[in-house]
């Protein structure tokens, strides 16, 4: 934008909610950025449609809120207009869903809409979620049972990355090789099959080895990202 | 860039928004590549050879995966590019320094070359701009 020159908003959006979701994990932070843009993603990837078929569509089930329109009582309060005198025709905040597009990309890992609806029923089950046919208001009058927020040290929880999930696995792998009296070493990386790294010159090769990797990667998969020329940066300069 | 502003007058769905983010997780490069070292960790054979020949699916780009009242979505730039109604081009910077040529043209075009300027004393249209990204 300084250099007025076309930024690529979608990636700066990819980016930054990457950057939140591991901020989540490995740090405390709470604060759910781009809700609205998520929620247009749901509607226009058929969540919405789903749920609407399994009667969990209302609004205070879903929560539905809107946000706060920039006009010009911003304006005033940032000091820019001296009086702002509001009008019939000033935008309003709108609840309506937008209008489903024809091109949108699948957000779906799975197709089949009689599955993705057991799924759900599934999930409302589990959560306590009443299924009223009947009465599809009576769903809004529980509350969602969100599971607890994740935190660096939540072992329980499921997002909490794949240090957990593993230990969770390894549990379950006890429990089963109690059941049968056949037990199975666990593995953890570095031991068993895998060659151990005990020397501080083997350490050093096997993150040589990775960034080694983790180059060929980005270069194979990845486009490349913007690098500003001189040439660039002094038309910016320039700009003022 | 107009109807992307028009998107973002609509309702946000708090339980679902929620949902998605408790069990969100990131499948990038590093992820990827985890992914390879447990195959090998669990195959050493499998040394030196390709992602399809380890078994795993080909990594294309990033994504954010999670579930939503069960059902597992993924979300790729594509997605949200779709969804702000906005084609997936431009320049894109990511962790730069200060020693940056932009930084120098940031200071100059929206710091009025002082980069002791105070938020109230910058050009109003670097104020709203602002306003929008916060």
């Amino acid at each position: 934008m300084v250099s007025f020159n076309k930024i690529n908003l979608p990636r700066y959006i990819m980016q930054h909610l990457c950057w939140a979701i591991k901020e989540g994990i490995r740090s405390k932070r709470k604060q759910i950025p781009c809700g609205r843009l998520l929620s247009e993603i749901f509607t226009q990837g058929k969540i919405l449609e789903i749920l609407r078929r399994n009667n969990l569509d209302s609004d205070n089930f879903l929560r539905t809120r809107t946000g706060k329109i920039i006009n010009g009582k911003t304006l005033q309060n940032m000091k820019i207009i001296k009086k702002f005198s509001p009008n019939e025709k000033d935008l309003k905040e709108s609840t309506a869903p937008t209008k489903l597009m024809k091109d949108f990309p699948s957000i779906l890992q799975e197709r089949n809409h009689e599955l993705l609806s057991k799924l759900v029923a599934d999930y409302a089950k589990e959560s306590s979620i009443r299924m009223d046919t009947e009465a599809p208001a009576a769903a809004a009058k529980v509350p969602l049972q969100v599971r607890r927020k994740r935190t660096a040290s939540d072992a329980g929880s499921e997002a909490s990355g794949a240090q957990t999930k593993k230990s969770r696995k390894d549990k379950s792998e006890a429990s089963t090789t109690d059941n049968t009296s056949a037990p199975i070493p666990k593995r953890k990386r570095g031991k068993g099959e895998a060659p151990p790294i005990n020397s501080l010159e083997r350490l050093a090769e096997a993150r040589e080895e990775r960034a080694k990797r983790m180059k060929a990667f980005k270069e194979k998969y990845e486009t490349s990202d913007f690098v500003m020329t001189p040439k660039e940066a002094k038309k910016g300069t320039e700009a003022d | 860039m107009f109807p992307y502003f028009d998107m973002l007058n609509g309702p946000t769905y708090v339980t679902l928004v929620k949902d998605f983010w408790v069990r969100a997780e990131v499948y990038d490069v590093e992820a990827a590549l985890d992914e390879e070292d447990k195959a090998m960790i669990r195959n050493p054979s499998l040394r030196g050879k390709t992602r399809q020949e380890m078994g795993l699916k080909s990594f294309r780009h990033t994504e954010i995966r999670s579930t939503v009242m069960g059902i597992p979505v993924t979300i790729t730039e594509q997605v949200i590019a779709k969804a702000c109604r906005v084609a997936p081009t431009g320049r894109f910077l990511w962790n730069i320094t200060g020693k940056h040529p932009l930084m120098s043209s940031y200071t100059s075009v929206v710091l009025k070359g002082d980069s002791a300027t105070k938020l109230v004393n910058i050009d109003n249209n670097h104020r709203m701009l602002l306003k929008f990204l916060t």
